[in-house]
């Protein structure tokens, strides 16, 4: 059995699982097009639509971004998210290379990371409190980041990284289907 | 141990992860700790400070208000007395007293809430004999609520004298309809009693003549006489609705024959006198002061118990004066000098009103047992003086 199709298969199933139980949170859209994006790139390798999905990994991270922006920011910055927007049509119509799908990729990873950062520190500024989802949220892009990072640069030339790295997601796909946003076992007051 | 050495290895993507999330948290902790928290003291220090400023500037603004302001605690106990309150509440201050004890209306203000919601309440009340508005505020952002007085005084004299003018206006309005209906009354019951029942008589003897036409001198005779007296009754109905005189000869000769009838009806002895008076006036104060003088020998006849009255008319170069004395039994006008609107009898009103609208002054000078003088006098324009 190929073990790497099980867990990619796998690992698509348990992240379908977050969106339900994040419902209601501010997070919700969030998991929802994380959960919906790998069973499309699927769907659409099996019907032939394409053999490489950049355009679809370049529009998810920049999706999600816009989903914890909310709408109020959206109608506020409304010129600057269509830029952001706009950034994958560009990439798609005139650049088209590795090197700037990687650099449009990182981009869209790190302005997620920043917003959890920010969500993080306004919650121990408001509140004086660690909520440690956030940080598993924050520690979750930073290994999306370094997996795709350590590819690129050659850094894990081992493809056994990848494999590891597919089973950390499992487990935090796991992590975040077990424990809602805002639940107080997860939350610590600062000293 | 190969799977070790892998996963062990800093090449792993995850244990570069755990270590560079490892090194965000401590960045973060750093900045929260070195430049948020420090940032945070400073703002709670400058508003603590801004605040302070706040209360000093409201401090002096209370002092320097004109109007008395107490300022209290949640508790209710007096912190503040501006200078302009210190003769109404320094007694309350320096007895440390609580203002729900200085004013009664906040015992059912829960004053706690009022300076943590910064409501307002309302209300009038007395403080040492003059009426106040007071308002009570609450300023959440100083934690102490401020009471706020406006002497009212004036005002409510104000009003309670328009108060008591239209209930004056409204009497003398309904004693002048009852009046005129008396008279229409009484010209009705003379018109049918005395000159219908003559013209009747006057009828019958007209019937009689016709029918024995023999003995028609002494018929002739009775019927002249039954005429002369219909024009009798006629000229004394007509009399007492305007005398014809007044209208022909002025006021002196009106007035005169005024007295005369007054004493002969009353019995009272009556004497008239005009000083310095020559000429005619406007017809309108010609009226006006027969009425007044027809007013005052009514009372005079009514209430007054007299056996002599007198009525004087003097001329000046600027104002008339008439004076209308008897020597009866009186009344205490010592309230009534003072203030004429406050006279009770519908007739002292009349004369005050019709004085009042030639801009005269109407003078009541009386004691009991020592007879009555009233005065009027009436500036008189300028074609007048004579």
């Amino acid at each position: 059995m190929n073990y790497s199709r099980f867990i990619t298969y796998l690992g698509i199933i348990v992240w379908l699982l977050p969106p339900i139980r994040q419902r209601g949170t501010k997070y919700f859209w969030f998991f929802l097009i994380l959960a919906l994006s790998d069973p499309l790139f699927e769907l659409m390798k099996l019907v032939s639509i394409t053999k490489s999905p950049d355009i679809l990994y370049l529009f998810v991270p920049i999706a999600c971004f816009l989903a914890l922006l909310g709408k109020i920011v959206i109608k506020k910055y409304f010129y600057l998210v269509l830029l952001l927007i706009s950034l994958p049509v560009v990439y798609v119509w005139k650049l088209h290379s590795e090197q700037y799908f990687f650099l449009l990729f990182n981009i869209a990873l790190m302005l997620l990371l920043f917003k959890f950062i920010f969500d993080f520190i306004t919650e121990l500024q408001k509140n004086r409190e660690v909520n440690v989802f956030l940080i598993i949220l924050m520690f979750y892009i930073i290994s999306i980041l370094t997996k795709i990072d350590s590819v690129i640069t050659g850094f894990a030339g081992n493809y056994n990284y990848y494999f590891i790295t597919n089973i950390l997601d499992i487990l935090l796909g796991l992590f975040f289907a077990v424990f809602k946003y805002g639940t107080r076992l997860l939350v610590y007051d600062f000293i | 141990m190969g799977t070790q050495n892998i996963f062990f290895s800093l090449n792993n993507p995850i244990i570069f992860s755990v270590l560079l999330t490892l090194a965000l948290l401590g960045v973060i902790y750093i900045f929260y700790v070195h430049i948020i928290i420090p940032l945070q003291r400073k703002y709670l220090r400058e508003r603590e400070s801004l605040e302070l400023k706040n209360a000093r500037m409201m401090a002096l603004f209370a002092e320097l208000d004109p109007n008395p302001i107490l300022r209290f605690d949640p508790e209710g106990n007096i912190l503040l007395v501006n200078r302009a309150g210190q003769h109404l509440f320094k007694k309350w201050a320096d007895n440390k007293l609580s203002v729900t004890e200085l004013f009664h209306a906040l015992k059912e203000i829960n004053l706690k809430e009022c300076i943590e919601q910064g409501d307002s309440h309302q209300f009038s009340t007395m403080i040492k004999h003059d009426y106040y508005d007071v308002m009570v505020k609450g300023v959440p952002e100083m934690q102490f609520g401020q009471i706020y007085c406006n002497n009212i005084t004036q005002r409510k004299q104000i009003e309670e004298e328009l108060t008591s003018s239209r209930k004056k206006l409204r009497e003398l309005s309904n004693h002048m309809q009852n009046v005129q209906e008396e008279e229409k009354q009484k010209i009705s019951r003379e018109l049918h009693d005395g000159l219908g029942q003559v013209l009747t008589s006057i009828r019958i003897n007209m019937e009689i003549l016709k029918e024995h036409g023999h003995n028609g001198r002494a018929k002739m005779d009775d019927i002249s006489s039954l005429i002369d007296t219909a024009m009798t009754e006629i000229k004394e109905i007509s009399y007492r609705l305007k005398p014809r005189i007044l209208d022909d000869f002025g006021l002196v000769p009106s007035l005169k024959q005024l007295c005369a009838e007054v004493s002969a009806r009353s019995g009272i002895k009556g004497m008239f006198q005009a000083v310095k008076f020559s000429g005619r006036l406007d017809s309108n104060l010609e009226t006006g002061l027969y009425r007044i003088a027809q007013e005052a020998l009514n009372n005079i006849v009514k209430h007054s118990q007299a056996t002599e009255f007198s009525l004087q008319l003097v001329k000046h170069p600027s104002i008339l004066r008439m004076m209308v004395e008897d020597d009866g039994i009186g009344f205490d006008s010592n309230n009534i000098r003072e203030d004429v609107s406050k006279q009770n009898s519908m007739g002292l009103v009349n004369m005050s009103e019709r004085v009042l609208s030639f801009n005269g002054r109407l003078i009541v000078d009386s004691q009991k047992g020592r007879g009555t003088e009233i005065i009027v006098e009436i500036p008189l324009p300028e074609n007048n003086n004579e």
